[in-house]
């Protein structure tokens, strides 16, 4: 199978860690070609579990062989003169550089944005870190649960008298790597017209803040703030959970229609019947009225057929699901979301991917993730011109 | 203006409640011109509905709207269609996330608008997609969550119900980045070759991609997974924990066994820390209960900016659980680089918004103009674009169908 995508043509080194990992993979699977460059041994999120068949190893890792499909990989030493100079005539063939280095780090090795713009006047250099390259915070240390926490959406995960509850996901990296993948291309829409590229500087911490919700302009404007709410607190309100003989459901009634279309489902009962209940604001404050109807319609049914049921009623409610749900929903089955793939160490399985389906130059998954420098002969000997020789000297000295 | 690169894009947005808008407001940023189509008739949700008092003083409204302008035509009306053509006609882009069926009822799906615009790009941005049995489904982001696992995998470990979820939490801002990226990449190609497409993009499938690796972990290994609560493999500490003041709490977390010391020297001062129990990660694993004790022990007497730069002075991975008042005022770096951007809006007042997540050194982008009223710029863009007369203008708008 071949690259295909709006992006084929385009080229991305990809130094990044677990920040821009979901930024490299939006590029690869749209066609770009991405080589991931790792250094001598592998890179470190191969570490990151699961593992296939519960067993670390280097090319075992599920996390890494989610983000890293359709990617080439290399290995390269850039703390060595020789590892610079590779990656410096790979950087006048390429469009992108991605990297989540600390702020400074890439200028300490010679390959700063102001050094890489001498050899490709067009590159653009994104940089995922914690807190961006500028302001009190830009040297300290953060993960994923770190921006997570400072963006406000975790303050509101979880019961009040406990720990606030982090997201899976790495949502916070997720969002990040979104902002720079579109901060990327918007970047290299500019250089195409004036042959100028630039740095895109991407900040966890301010891209956490996007995704919680509105907490921003409302307290800006309202001083209103949220909180953790226990599990009996609903305000039948946008996504309250009711409980089915098989699981839980989620309800999220919001518009007029939607509630009418509701009472109607609940037998229309006196009570809700009432013009008062059109209003949400009155619902979410006297949910203990509407909550035991509710009640009583799901806890004697399954998850799915309440779901089957409602959706034909035009009320939005969904089945809480497990993974496996998803994986199997026939949704995603007829949509094609999982394609299958081999590797060689996970044999034949199936991978995820493309999230956008483009009618006239639809991306794919043609390729697994790569096995540690799997690449290497066809990047280094194949387009750099570099003997099969001098690239055995090179493994030897430890450079690839 | 050279720092904001997409002028001279325009973008229909044919959208409603949050991820479409979140399209062409990231569009917008960069210097689209965006034109959103509403009407009287069905105002938007976070416009508050039938509400009036709501339109034009909604905050949440605002995040989403702000550099854009407003028209409003009555597509119930035959008249109104047709202008809303004309307005296709012209555009580069369109976004759309109205329910499947809805543009095609309206004459302004794919199809009909590539026969007035050959090279227009189309991002249609539905909750489960366009094709597949429940492409009709009616959603919001927290349906979404609850469809693909998260709702079921955010959670404590030993939590009997599945209610740890923000309640605030949606893939709409997610899918709404990925999907303007996906914009990006097909107008890249349409310089290059000049043709259009159509792109089919699904908020699930956008933010259930952060997931992939549970996926695997069944497709592959057969594993079912549960909760984590805070959680993560190979890191401990690696939790919230309880310091100074109401409901304040900092994340401390400890990667390796090189992490481990730099903390121990943070707490130099504290005699558990040099247990040998806990200098490896095995150890400390296994005694996670106890250490999680002490820890917040020391934190509970400290607030949660102080944990932090503890910590990060000596190299330690922290940071605060904020909530939106410590956002606005404790965060000192949003505070120094200007991250949250207010200004007054007509009827809504002062409102803040979240500036831009990413800075691009050359073209750094803006949110340079307020909301629009509802239908602020109809007279403008039916004026300039359309090259509408005032007599025709009245007359569509005495008619209702400027409406």
């Amino acid at each position: 199978m071949k690259p295909s995508g709006p992006l084929l043509g385009t080229r991305v080194l990809d130094l990044s860690g677990s920040s821009g990992l979901h930024c490299s993979k939006l590029f690869a699977d749209l066609g770009a070609d991405v080589i991931k460059i790792e250094r001598p041994g592998g890179d470190s999120t191969r570490n990151v579990p699961p593992f296939k068949d519960d067993q670390p190893s280097i090319n075992n890792s599920l996390y890494f062989l989610h983000f890293n499909a359709n990617k080439r990989g290399i290995t390269l030493d850039l703390s060595k003169n020789y590892g610079i100079t590779l990656f410096q005539k790979l950087v006048s063939t390429a469009d992108v550089i991605l990297e989540t280095s600390p702020p400074g780090y890439m200028e300490s090795l010679g390959i700063g944005y102001s050094s890489l713009k001498e050899i490709n006047p067009r590159i653009v250099v994104t940089s995922v870190t914690p807190f961006g390259h500028r302001g009190p915070y830009k040297s300290f240390r953060a993960t994923d649960i770190v921006s997570f926490a400072m963006g406000g959406l975790m303050a509101l995960s979880g019961e009040p008298d406990r720990p606030p509850c982090v997201a899976p996901g790495e949502v916070a990296y997720g969002m990040a790597s979104a902002f720079a993948a579109l901060g990327t291309l918007v970047a290299i829409y500019h250089s195409n017209l004036t042959g100028k590229g630039q740095q895109v500087d991407t900040s966890a911490h301010a891209s956490s803040v996007h995704i919680a919700g509105y907490a921003v302009p409302v307290f800006s404007a309202t001083g209103h703030m949220g909180f953790r709410k226990t599990w009996s607190e609903r305000t039948f309100d946008i996504n309250d959970l009711y409980p089915c003989t098989d699981g839980f459901v989620r309800f999220c009634v919001l518009p007029k229609a939607q509630w009418d279309s509701m009472v109607e489902w609940l037998g229309s009962p006196e009570i809700l019947n009432s013009p008062v209940f059109a209003d949400q604001q009155f619902r979410r404050e006297n949910s203990e009225i509407i909550d035991p109807y509710v009640l009583e319609l799901t806890e004697s049914q399954p998850k799915n057929e309440i779901y089957l049921e409602g959706q034909g009623r035009h009320i939005a409610v969904t089945p809480v699901n497990t993974p496996k749900d998803f994986v199997e929903s026939e949704q995603t089955e007829v949509r094609g979301l999982f394609t299958s793939l081999a590797h060689s160490v996970m044999g034949e399985y199936k991978h995820y991917g493309p999230i956008h389906k483009f009618s006239g130059t639809p991306g794919s998954i043609y390729r697994s993730a790569p096995l540690v420098g799997e690449h290497n002969q066809e990047i280094f000997c194949g387009e750099l011109g570099l003997s099969s020789r001098q690239l055995s000297v090179l493994a030897a000295s430890g450079v690839i | 203006m050279t720092s904001l690169p997409l002028q001279g894009v325009r973008v229909l947005s044919l959208t409603t409640a949050a991820a479409g808008p979140t399209v062409s407001n990231f569009l917008g940023q960069y210097g689209a011109e965006v034109i959103d189509l509403e009407s009287r008739v069905h105002p938007d949700t976070h416009r508050g509905g039938q509400n009036q008092a709501r339109w034009n003083t909604s905050p949440t409204f605002v995040k989403l709207h702000r550099n854009k302008k407003s028209v409003t035509i009555n597509m119930g009306t035959e008249a109104g269609r047709q202008i809303a053509k004309e307005l296709a006609a012209i555009s580069d882009v369109i976004v759309e996330n109205f329910t499947l069926g809805v543009l095609q009822r309206w004459g302004l799906d794919y199809p009909n608008v590539k026969q007035v615009n050959e090279e227009i790009i189309m991002l249609s941005l539905r909750g489960l997609g366009s094709t597949g049995p429940r492409a009709a489904d009616t959603t919001w982001g927290p349906n979404l969550t609850a469809l693909f696992g998260m709702t079921h995998l955010w959670n404590y470990v030993d939590a009997p119900y599945p209610t740890a979820e923000a309640r605030a939490q949606h893939p709409d801002f997610l899918s709404g980045c990925s999907g303007a990226f996906a914009i990006m990449a097909a107008l890249l190609h349409r310089k290059k070759t000049g043709e259009g497409q159509h792109i089919d993009g699904s908020q699930i499938e956008a933010g259930a991609s952060l997931l992939g690796p549970v996926y695997l972990d069944y497709l592959i290994n057969g594993r079912v997974q549960n909760p984590q609560g805070n959680q993560r493999a190979g890191a401990s500490p690696h939790d919230a924990y309880r310091c100074k003041g109401e409901d304040a709490w900092c994340v401390i977390v400890v990667e390796n066994d090189q992490d481990w010391a730099r903390f121990c020297e943070a707490l130099s001062n504290v005699n558990w820390v040099s247990d040998s129990r806990f200098s490896t990660v095995l150890g400390r694993m296994a005694h996670k209960k106890e250490i999680d004790q002490r820890i917040s022990e020391w934190t509970i007497n400290h607030s949660s900016q102080e944990v932090m730069e503890i910590m990060q002075s000596h190299g330690v991975i922290s940071g605060p659980v904020q909530n939106v008042q410590d956002i606005f005022e404790s965060d000192l770096q949003f505070k120094e680089t200007g991250f949250l951007v207010g200004f007054e809006e007509p009827e809504a007042g002062m409102v803040v918004t979240e500036g831009l997540a990413t800075t691009l050194s050359e073209t750094p982008g803006a949110i340079f103009r307020p909301a629009p009223l509802l239908g602020q710029h109809t007279w403008e863009i039916c004026h300039d674009l359309l090259g509408m007369s005032v007599e025709e203008f009245e007359r569509l708008e005495k008619e209702q169908i400027l409406f």
